[in-house]
């Protein structure tokens, strides 16, 4: 009877920590002018053709170091990236095959990786504690020069967690000159 | 008395085990993908509401953009195709967390 109960927990936590790894809601159709349109479906990498790369190293410096590799990455390969934001990149000259697109993407994200995934707030504190970060963000990059939104209320934030949009870099003007976010994650670095 | 607690170092052990197996493994990824098509003076976007490493590929487009955007709270961004190029295939993907309601393509009538 005990070893059914300690089975019974663990099948618990492991479904518990499952669910907390990775969050989806399910699907209904985008408010958006449609010529044609199939149904968007939501898939886990369980699913075949998932095309998402699988052992993905962590990468041991800043998110602009990280940036930075990838366009050695891309460039090494015949292709290139421009940075669209402190913490963006679009690609450039990715084949019209998407298949192919897709595997060259996937070489660089196993060659480069991402910095390690910061734990998930949980507690009130931890959200809070994410938030003071938020608002040092925000008051740096208006040190340097950029105009931007009002911050939402810590109470807000705290209560309405992750569904309370907070992003200062979000905020920062579009298609601003590459050396420029260069400029601002050296002003202002940030792991998000 | 000895086997009962036997039993439970076992079962220490296997939940132990068995926790640290969980932690071992790599963030799952999630996508969302589908088919969107737009007129020829149109241009093609896919909006997005996700955390995480996070790739989108509006519709069409071979080219993605990549945000890092942590575990902190869900962002949405707007990802747009060429202009003019009709749409097609799009896809967003994260090792974090998508929300599906908040992700999804469209179409804008200006370039």
């Amino acid at each position: 009877m005990r070893s059914v109960l300690v089975l019974t927990a663990v099948a618990l936590v492991l479904s518990a920590c499952s669910a907390v790894t990775t969050t989806t809601i399910p699907a209904s159709s985008g408010p958006s002018a449609t010529i044609g349109t199939s149904e968007p479906e939501v898939h886990s990498q369980d699913d075949q053709n998932a095309g998402e790369a699988t052992d993905i190293p962590v990468f041991e410096g800043t998110l602009q170091e990280m940036i930075d590799a990838y366009r050695e990455c891309f460039r090494s390969l015949g292709y290139d990236i421009v940075q669209v934001g402190p913490n963006a990149y679009k690609t450039v000259g990715l084949p019209d095959d998407r298949e192919v697109a897709e595997e060259i993407s996937d070489t660089c994200t196993e060659r480069v990786g991402y910095q390690a995934s910061r734990p998930v707030p949980g507690t009130a504190d931890e959200i809070r504690a994410r938030y003071r970060e938020l608002v040092d963000l925000r008051a740096c990059l208006i040190g340097e020069g950029y105009d931007l939104p009002p911050a939402p209320s810590e109470a807000a934030f705290v209560e309405g967690f992750p569904n309370v949009e907070f992003s200062p870099w979000n905020d920062l003007p579009d298609q601003l000159p590459e050396s420029d976010y260069a400029s601002i994650n050296k002003a202002c670095p940030y792991q998000p | 008395m000895k086997v009962r607690h036997k039993a439970r170092r076992r079962a220490v052990a296997f939940v132990t085990i068995c926790l640290l197996a969980l932690l071992a493994l790599p963030a799952l990824a999630v996508y969302e993908d589908g088919t969107h098509y737009c007129g020829g003076t149109q241009t093609a976007w896919a909006q997005s509401l996700t955390n995480g490493n996070t790739k989108v590929w509006p519709p069409g487009d071979s080219q993605y953009t990549y945000y890092s955007l942590g575990t902190g709270s869900l962002v949405s961004k707007r990802t747009h195709s060429p202009y003019g190029n009709g749409g097609g295939y799009w896809k967003v993907s994260t090792d974090e967390s998508l929300n599906d309601p908040g992700t999804y393509p469209g179409c804008s009538n200006y370039g």
